[in-house]
């Protein structure tokens, strides 16, 4: 290695940084997880009540079993080769997210639902 | 094309889809959060571009996609779009990086495993019409440091027996 | 040896580059948010100011607190008070509060303006609702709303100017009652923000439910973004939160709708704000959002606004300062030309 990769990595590190940080920051709002299917919104889930809850939506394979808990949210069954989604767990931050590929279905966390307030 | 590099070429490309289809083969690496890859093919790729160029390390690249996509994956399938896409912008961004600026092999490795990564995110928003694949930038961007220094290490080191 | 300083100064200045970065993101530190939530007027009302230090602050909420409860009792119907709408409507003609004679000419001003749609005087029609809806086990008959006397000309305003007791200011004949809910909220709040101004707070949100009044933006030269809610949100998840965001500061922003306060019997749902002409709760629209400088106004208008149909809305609103977005019942979205300048 030489000075010129040492700088590129300290750069690169800072950048990966910068934006972790970025995406870290939110703040403490309601936090709701979005369930697309195909780009479309198919489920909104409040997280904010710390309940046991499960959800089915219909995925690309087949049903997808959604669970939430303590304002974690996690695939628990979907039908696919690999079962990545259902084997990776909780997420629980805006900057974490869960896709389940074959099923076209993404989770997703907004905890800024970026406006100020809202008018009911 | 003499016969002594097209042999080497050759077995060099199917050494990179030997290593693709045994890295899909080890859990954490495959995939589970997209674009972080350990990336051992991208060894292979990276001594095909300094032992021979450009363009032989795009036509080893290219081959080797198709190839794990007809055995492994399946073509035209996700994963070989995923694929697809990393190993352009990997390749592309490799040698220009060569080319174009003082870095060694393992900056340049870093970058094309960076961009590798990148490329596999662009590919997961445009399928899921989504922008949250790009929630995983940070992860990828950090983890392409210690993928990149080590693919970058192996495929010097590599390099050192041929010289 | 060179080689080995370079990189403790790469180091060093790729430290110094973070450090900054996470100062530059955490800075923010000329003002700082504090925040209440009060309850009256039978909602939640979140104020958010932005001031240097915490006294200032609770200074200004102990205020904030004291003008929502006094305007609270003064407005509140149902529970005795000190010369309030309570003593007023039972005695119809007693002393009461200058601050609720004000409230009721601003009220009785708008009756001819939206043509008999805003009546104050309907107090007897909300309270027949009032007891269905806490009941939720029927519907008043037309001819049980048609009994009670809800004439504006039964309502009678001399003009007085008081800083304190008004006697004669009001005087209601043949039964008729006062309801102020349709601008009591609004009202307050820009009492509200009024206050904040005068004490020199001019960076504060006012959030009291459905009505939300901003001043300047707290940060930058940025503006607030108030989302607005979707009526169909609980009833269909299908449904994003919220439906728009408008940006700007120094603006009230009042939504009137049917989704809430409402109650379901036999399949229909029956919502809060009544229509004077046919005396049952109107259903022209899922809501309508009315956006202008001064709350009061906004609370009024998207009272009027939810009692015409959009087209005869869209007429009315030419002659007022404001912007409005229709969400109509089949998801249909209207707003008036200007709306983008809140875009």
């Amino acid at each position: 290695m030489n000075k010129y990769d040492i700088i590129l990595t300290l750069i690169i590190l800072i950048i990966g940084i910068t934006i972790f940080c970025l995406f870290k920051i939110g703040n403490n709002n309601p936090k709701e997880a979005i369930v697309y299917y195909d780009g479309d919104i198919v489920l909104k889930i409040d997280l904010s009540d710390h309940e046991l809850r499960t959800y089915t939506i219909e995925g690309f394979n087949g049903d997808v079993v959604i669970e939430t808990i303590d304002g974690k949210i996690r695939v628990v069954e979907e039908e696919s080769p690999k079962h990545l989604c259902s084997i990776q767990g909780y997420i629980s931050t805006s900057y974490e997210s869960i896709i389940c590929l074959p099923n076209k279905v993404v989770v997703e966390i907004n905890d800024s639902i970026d406006v100020d307030t809202i008018v009911r | 094309m003499e016969t002594r590099k097209f042999t080497r070429l050759s077995m060099l490309l199917a050494l990179s889809v030997v290593l693709n289809i045994v890295e899909n083969m080890v859990p954490l690496f495959n995939g589970t959060v997209p674009g972080v890859k350990l990336g051992l093919a991208n060894i292979v790729i990276l001594f095909v571009l300094y032992q021979y160029g450009f363009k032989e390390s795009l036509f080893i690249s290219l081959t080797r996609v198709f190839l794990v996509g007809i055995l492994h994956s399946g073509l035209f399938s996700i994963a070989f779009f995923l694929s697809l896409s990393g190993a352009i912008l990997s390749i592309i961004s490799m040698g220009l990086i060569k080319r174009f600026t003082k870095l060694s092999i393992v900056g340049v490795s870093i970058i094309g495993s960076l961009f590798h990564s990148l490329g596999q995110i662009i590919v997961v928003a445009i399928l899921l019409n989504s922008m949250s694949a790009f929630n995983y930038l940070p992860i990828i961007i950090l983890f392409a440091i210690p993928t990149g220094i080590l693919t970058g290490i192996m495929s010097k080191e590599l390099l050192k027996y041929f010289d | 040896m060179k080689d080995k300083y370079s990189k403790i100064v790469i180091s060093i200045i790729g430290i110094l580059i973070l450090i900054i970065i996470s100062l530059l993101i955490y800075k923010n530190n000329e003002v700082q948010e504090y925040s209440k939530t009060f309850f009256y007027m039978d909602t939640y009302i979140s104020v958010k100011v932005y001031v240097p230090n915490e006294k200032k602050a609770n200074d200004a909420f102990e205020e904030i607190d004291r003008i929502y409860r006094d305007y609270h009792n003064l407005t509140n119907k149902y529970e005795e008070t000190d010369y309030g709408l309570y003593e007023l409507n039972k005695e119809g003609n007693t002393t009461i509060d200058y601050r609720l004679y004000e409230m009721i000419k601003y009220g009785y001003s708008w009756y001819e303006k939206s043509d008999g749609l805003l009546n104050i005087a309907i107090g007897n029609v909300t309270d027949i609702w009032k007891k269905y809806r806490e009941d939720e086990t029927g519907v008043p008959t037309l001819s049980e709303l048609n009994k009670v006397n809800i004439d504006i000309n039964n309502v009678l305003i001399n003009e007085i100017n008081s800083k304190d007791k008004v006697s004669d200011g009001v005087i209601l004949s043949d039964g008729v009652t006062i309801d102020l809910g349709a601008i009591s909220k609004g009202y307050t709040t820009q009492i509200v923000g009024d206050y904040l101004k005068s004490i020199g707070i001019k960076k504060y949100i006012i959030n009291a439910g459905g009505n939300v009044l901003v001043g300047d933006y707290y940060k930058g030269n940025s503006k607030y973004k108030i989302g607005i809610q979707n009526p169909y949100s609980d009833t269909n998840p299908n449904a994003p939160s919220i439906f728009k965001v408008i940006r700007g500061n120094n603006i009230a922003v009042v939504t009137s709708g049917g989704y809430n306060r409402n109650y379901v019997y036999e399949g229909n749902i029956y919502g809060h704000i009544i229509d004077p002409n046919t005396r049952y709760p109107a259903d022209n629209m899922a809501s309508v959002t009315v956006i202008s400088k001064s709350s009061k106004d906004a609370d009024a208008l998207s009272t009027i606004l939810y009692l015409m149909d959009v087209d005869t809305g869209m007429e009315f609103v030419k002659d007022y300062d404001v912007e409005v977005i229709w969400y109509l019942k089949d998801g249909t979205i209207k707003t008036t030309d200007g709306i983008s300048k809140y875009e």
